[in-house]
């Protein structure tokens, strides 16, 4: 098991070389570099200036020996600083890396708190109503842009009944626990529909074929009652499943919950990195990527280990 | 089953109680909410990686500026300057500053920072991505890099006595539309130890200290600003405690308003004519913000058009009333010049009725043969031009319309594809503001070479007597009607929201990136 | 303790179609057993043997079917009658059963321990060792040899015959009265069939537990059934003693099972199979259903079920009942 881990993390720090350099490679070859955004190009920066800064940020160089300075700095811990705020990245990230985790979090979960029971049930109860109406409701989360119903929920509840704040993350001078839960509801809940969407089918599917299973059936022999059968046997094999998917779709939340941030005002990760690409921000983008792919990898090595430890027909040998 | 299902229950119950533990808002602190649509960058008006409204909006609270402006420049009132005049034969300018300008740590504000910065702007090793107005000092090259100390055009005559002298006559109050807005003070008595080159990596820059109205105190980098007012500003301070700076998402202006979560949004809390009923309706107040500094007019290409009369036709044969109507609803005026309706230098007898007939018998008289002309412009005005193609049709000039994106229109109008132009402009008080409206390339609006012109720019430039340039000025407008190289359409202005909870800000002031925060006060 | 265990009196099972309609997949069966006895319930694939097993012990699946009507009257309780709740308790303590594929029938993502401690923990509170010792011990009496090691194991390290054992340990563990067994060696080698079926058999007359054998082999039956119920397209076929049936099969369908009809035309002496299909459910014929196929087939069979022939316990259903020596 160590020496599968020691594997994982060696081909996960490969890839990450390789998407880093790839990204920095493409970001060099965007139109416009922040030089130009600064107002270099036809602005009034006179052409002495623009060269003596060009040289300062280290732009005249080609683009494998920028990669490598940046390379050779991140292995020494040093982050560089974002050229928009002119503050070490690493600082920037992680004051906004924790309200991302919060909100993400808290969406997944309650996906899978509510996702997972109305898929159970629609499975046990393949064709009745009431998994017609989870299908059309995990349909609906599923192909809903996500702009749109961000932008709907805030009319709703914000503006018409005044429920809920419409940005941000809290109000200045209210550190209380409610101020955030109630900053917190919209978001999470666009997040969470979203999610639970793909969950309730994919838990739907799993379930139905371990639904089939005989072992299900012994279980009722032995005298179990209905839920625990379902629970215990039927949900217990089809968790796997389940579990990969769900993990892998992760990337895809933290995409997604970039918009959702952004229409919020929420202050994460996701809305800091359309910032930073709007403004070559290039230290900054390049720190965030380092950090999205970091946990997008970590997600995957905890989901495979998660996977042996549930099916133990899988072995890591 | 039942007993873990009540368990759970309970826990969560107990969660929720929790919520209404834990602080609460803190009711004795008086916040205003401020709301941009982008984030600002660093604290350094110096070196920013888009000098932005936003970026000089916060740059304003934090360092203070020789004067605050309002009305699109038409006021000017005494900030860090308590007044000013021109010296010497018109190439000096005298500011006497303040007494009790002091720094936030304390020490007093003088001259002396005011020249450390100037001269810091001029070095030729600085850091600094812009030297924002050294060019226009003597002692300096046409970037406004330093050649010879000695006769370098910033002097602190006293402590409280700072004499600019500049390569031509200019108008002191010229100068201050022009520059104002981007020239804020440092403080010598920090960053004079600092060497230029390394002055972009001083501490300084991530804790400011600044004489300004406000006083940095926390930030979520990109997001949220807190600041706090500046107890030695030398203008006093409003009744608040904590300004905060929020970055908002733009689909969520009139829904923030409306909450009453932000007091004011950035540039005068502006909202479209579509959601005025709206805001109305929730009980908001909108009035007319008044300040009518959006000009919008036709360009003319002088040699795909080059008789006079046929230019001047074409203006005749316009309905100004009804493009107003279609474009700007009951928050514009007419236009016949290009000079702001609330300045001196406007002229009431420019303007004329439209006039069918006098442009039909114009065009006869020009032996116009019915040729097409073609107008460009970028696809949000395409109501304007449609208008405006059909009210000509109504003389009898045929235009056809192309719709492309600005960089082209202008291009297009240099090379000579096309005739027409339609474009937009930010109207200040500065007598010559439509003059630098053109990209670098095309010094001249509307591509035109005439001398009669240079000439008028140059004179009204250098002149510094106030009756003199007010007389120049209405002749050069009259010169320019005649002539017609460009068609005034409207100056519009916008619906603002009033705020409730805050009184005294100027939303107006807005515009010209400075508020005056110093005034606030919450209900 | 009376003798007469399980009788089922005119049991329906009616299973859904597609379309809302509905079909009497078993329809109006009749059979009894004792204490101890083994009953063989035989018939081909389709006929509804399975459905009848499923039904005593109630777990027929709500999307499948359901009871239509008949008794199904166990230790004199009538089970048609009983709450889930009820069920619950009598399934794996007083009725157990075990089913087709050993290799699906246990979960693969638990011990074998587990499994066998959660059928004991279903009904009375055992302790962990408790439990683990009264597997142990149910592990041996099947025939796994270190039954310590194998309860710390999962199902897929197990072969197929090994899982059987350890299924039949699991359904006797609380000594239940009854054990319905559905097809139990189908899906494995000859040679291992043999020997579950004598584990059966040996269990049987150690502790008295009367079981239901399902199968679709003759030859099974004759080896360990006491009494026998023929069943074709839904319906009791031939029933009486396993000694009345291979001495003195009655029903066509049962001697053509037994491969030993003489034919008028023919003279054979090979085992024959039956030709055609059972007809599809929707397709029942009104008369015998047996008619499509039966070498015996006359008019009079067309006219409704065939009346029951008794003679002491052996029931026929058939017109032309007669006895035709094997």
């Amino acid at each position: 098991m160590v020496r599968y881990l020691y594997e994982r993390i060696l081909s996960a720090m490969l890839t990450m070389f390789i998407v880093t350099a790839i990204i920095y490679t493409l970001l060099s070859l965007v139109q416009g570099s922040a030089l130009d955004v600064m107002g270099g190009s036809g602005g009034e920066m006179s052409h002495a200036d623009y060269e003596a800064i060009r040289h300062n940020l280290g732009l005249d160089l080609p683009v494998w020996a920028r990669y490598g300075q940046w390379l050779r700095n991140v292995l020494r811990g040093d982050f560089g600083v974002s050229y928009r705020y002119g503050v070490p990245v690493g600082e920037v990230i992680a004051q906004r890396f924790g309200p991302s985790a919060l909100l993400i979090g808290t969406g997944l979960a309650f996906a899978v708190l509510l996702g997972l029971p109305i898929g159970i049930m629609a499975a046990h109860r393949p064709g009745s109503l009431w998994d017609r109406l989870s299908s059309f409701f995990a349909l609906a989360g599923m192909t809903a842009p996500r702009f749109i119903i961000c932008i709907t929920f805030i009319y709703f509840f914000s503006f018409k009944l005044r429920l809920t704040p419409s940005m941000g993350m809290h109000t200045v001078g209210n550190a209380s626990f409610g101020d955030l839960v109630i900053h917190l509801i919209l978001p999470v809940s666009i997040i969470a529909f979203s999610k639970m969407g793909y969950l309730i089918k994919q838990t739907r599917s799993a379930c139905l074929e371990v639904f089939q299973e005989d072992y299900l059936n012994t279980a009722r022999a032995k005298g179990l009652s209905e839920t625990e059968v379902i629970l215990k046997h039927g949900l217990r094999t089809a968790v796997a499943p389940i579990l990969t998917q769900a993990m892998a779709e992760i990337p895809e939340l933290v995409g997604s919950a970039a918009i959702v941030e952004k229409i919020f005002g929420w202050p994460g990760i996701g809305a800091l990195m359309i910032e930073a690409i709007r403004n070559r921000d290039v230290p900054l983008i390049m720190g965030v990527t380092l950090v999205i792919a970091v946990v997008v990898l970590l997600a995957n090595i905890f989901l495979d280990i998660a996977y042996g430890l549930l099916d133990p027909r899988v072995s890591y040998r | 089953m039942k007993r873990r299902l009540r368990a759970h229950i309970l826990a969560m119950s107990l969660a929720l109680a929790l919520t209404a533990c834990g602080r609460g808002p803190d009711t004795s602190e008086k916040v205003i909410n401020m709301a941009f649509t982008t984030a600002w960058g660093s604290f350094n008006p110096y070196y920013s990686s888009s000098t932005t409204m936003y970026e000089l909006s916060l740059y304003d609270k934090i360092f203070d500026k020789l004067v605050f402006t309002d009305l699109a420049g038409a006021e000017i009132l005494p900030r860090a300057a308590d007044r000013w005049e021109s010296a010497g034969d018109g190439t000096e300018a005298v500011f006497y500053l303040n007494q009790n300008a002091s720094w936030s740590d304390g020490q007093k504000v003088t001259a002396h920072d005011w020249v450390f910065t100037a001269r810091l702007l001029a070095d030729p090793a600085s850091a600094f991505s812009t030297r924002v107005f050294t060019h226009i000092l003597t002692g300096t090259n046409e970037n406004g890099v330093l050649l010879d100390a000695e006769t370098f055009g910033a002097e602190a005559l006293d402590d409280t006595t700072l004499k600019f002298t500049f390569k031509e006559r200019t108008d002191p109050e010229d100068f201050l539309l022009h520059y104002n807005r981007r020239f804020l003070v440092l403080p010598e008595h920090i960053l004079g130890s600092v060497s230029p080159a390394d002055i972009l990596k001083s501490d300084f820059w991530r804790n400011p200290v600044g004489s300004g109205p406000c006083v940095y105190v926390s930030q979520m980098t990109g997001s949220e600003m807190v600041l706090a007012p500046n107890p030695h500003y030398h203008l006093g301070g409003g009744n608040w405690d904590k300004l905060v700076l929020r970055v908002l998402d733009s689909s969520s202006r009139l829904t923030v308003l409306m909450s009453g979560e932000i007091d004011q949004i950035e540039l005068g809390s502006s909202i479209s004519p579509n959601d005025k009923p709206i805001a109305e309706a929730n009980g908001l107040t909108v009035r007319d913000g008044l300040v009518r500094n959006f000009f919008m007019d036709v360009l003319i290409n002088e040699n795909g058009i080059p008789d006079r009369r046929i230019r001047q036709a074409l203006h005749y044969a316009i309905d100004k009333d009804a493009i107003i109507e279609a474009a700007a609803k009951d928050v514009a005026d007419p236009a016949y010049g290009y000079e702001m309706l609330n300045t001196e230098y406007y002229d009431p007898s420019l303007a004329f009725p439209r006039d069918i007939e006098k442009a039909k018998a114009l065009l006869r008289e020009a032996n116009y043969d019915g040729r097409l002309y073609t107008i460009a412009f970028a696809s949000k005005r395409e109501n304007i031009a449609a208008l405006l193609t059909q009210q000509w049709k109504e003389a009898g000039i045929n235009v056809e319309m192309v719709i492309v994106d600005v960089a082209t229109m202008f291009s297009g109008l240099t090379s000579g594809i096309y005739d027409l132009g339609l474009s937009g402009h930010s109207a200040t008080a500065y007598s010559l503001w439509f003059e630098g409206e053109f990209p670098a390339n095309n010094t001249n609006a509307s591509f035109i070479m005439d001398p009669a012109r240079a000439s008028y720019v140059d004179r009204i430039g250098h002149a510094i007597d106030k009756e003199e340039k007010i007389a120049l000025v209405k002749e050069y407008q009259k010169y320019l009607a005649e002539q017609t190289w460009f068609i005034p359409l409207y100056f519009a202005g916008e619906y603002w929201v009033e705020p409730t909870r805050v009184s005294n800000i100027r939303g107006s002031a807005s515009l010209m990136c400075n508020d005056n925060v110093w005034e606030w006060y919450v209900n | 303790m009376p003798e007469t265990l399980l009788e089922v009196k005119n049991l329906t099972i009616n299973l859904k179609l597609r379309n809302r309609a509905e079909v009497s997949a078993v329809d109006g069966i009749s059979f009894s057993m004792n204490r101890g006895e083994t009953l063989g319930v035989v018939g081909e694939s389709g006929c509804g043997k399975t459905l009848t097993a499923s039904a005593v012990i109630r777990l027929l699946s709500p999307y499948t079917g359901y009871i239509a009507g008949g008794q199904i009257l166990f230790e004199g309780e009538d089970l048609t009658k009983k709450t889930a709740r009820q069920m619950q308790a009598i399934r794996g303590q007083k009725i157990s059963m075990i089913f087709q594929d050993p290799m699906s029938s246990l979960n693969p993502v638990y011990r074998i321990e587990t499994q066998m401690r959660e059928a004991l923990r279903a009904h009375r509170k055992v302790s962990a060792k408790e439990a683990h010792r009264i597997s142990a011990e149910m592990l041996r009496k099947v025939g796994i040899p270190l039954p310590e090691t194998r309860l710390k194991e999962y199902p897929h390290q197990l072969s197929g015959g090994q899982r059987q054992r350890v299924l039949i340990a699991m359904a006797l563990l609380s000594n239940p009265s009854l054990l319905i067994a559905d097809e139990p060696t189908s899906a494995l080698d000859v040679t291992i069939q043999a020997q579950i079926l004598d584990l059966i058999r040996d269990l049987r007359d150690e502790t008295g537990t009367a079981v239901m054998l399902i199968t679709h082999d003759m030859g099974v039956v004759a080896e360990n059934a006491d009494k026998v119920l023929v069943m074709y397209a839904g319906k009791v076929a031939e029933y009486g003693t396993a000694r009345d049936i291979f001495t003195c099969p009655t029903h066509p369908y049962t001697q053509c099972l037994l491969g030993s009809i003489p034919r008028q035309d023919l003279d054979v002496d090979y085992l024959t199979t039956i030709e055609g299909i059972v007809p599809p459910l929707e397709q029942m014929p009104a008369g015998c259903r047996f008619y499509d196929r039966c070498p015996l087939r006359s008019d009079v069979c067309q006219e409704g079920t065939p009346p029951p022939r008794r003679i002491g316990e052996h029931v026929t259903f058939c017109h032309h009942a007669s006895c035709v020596l094997p």
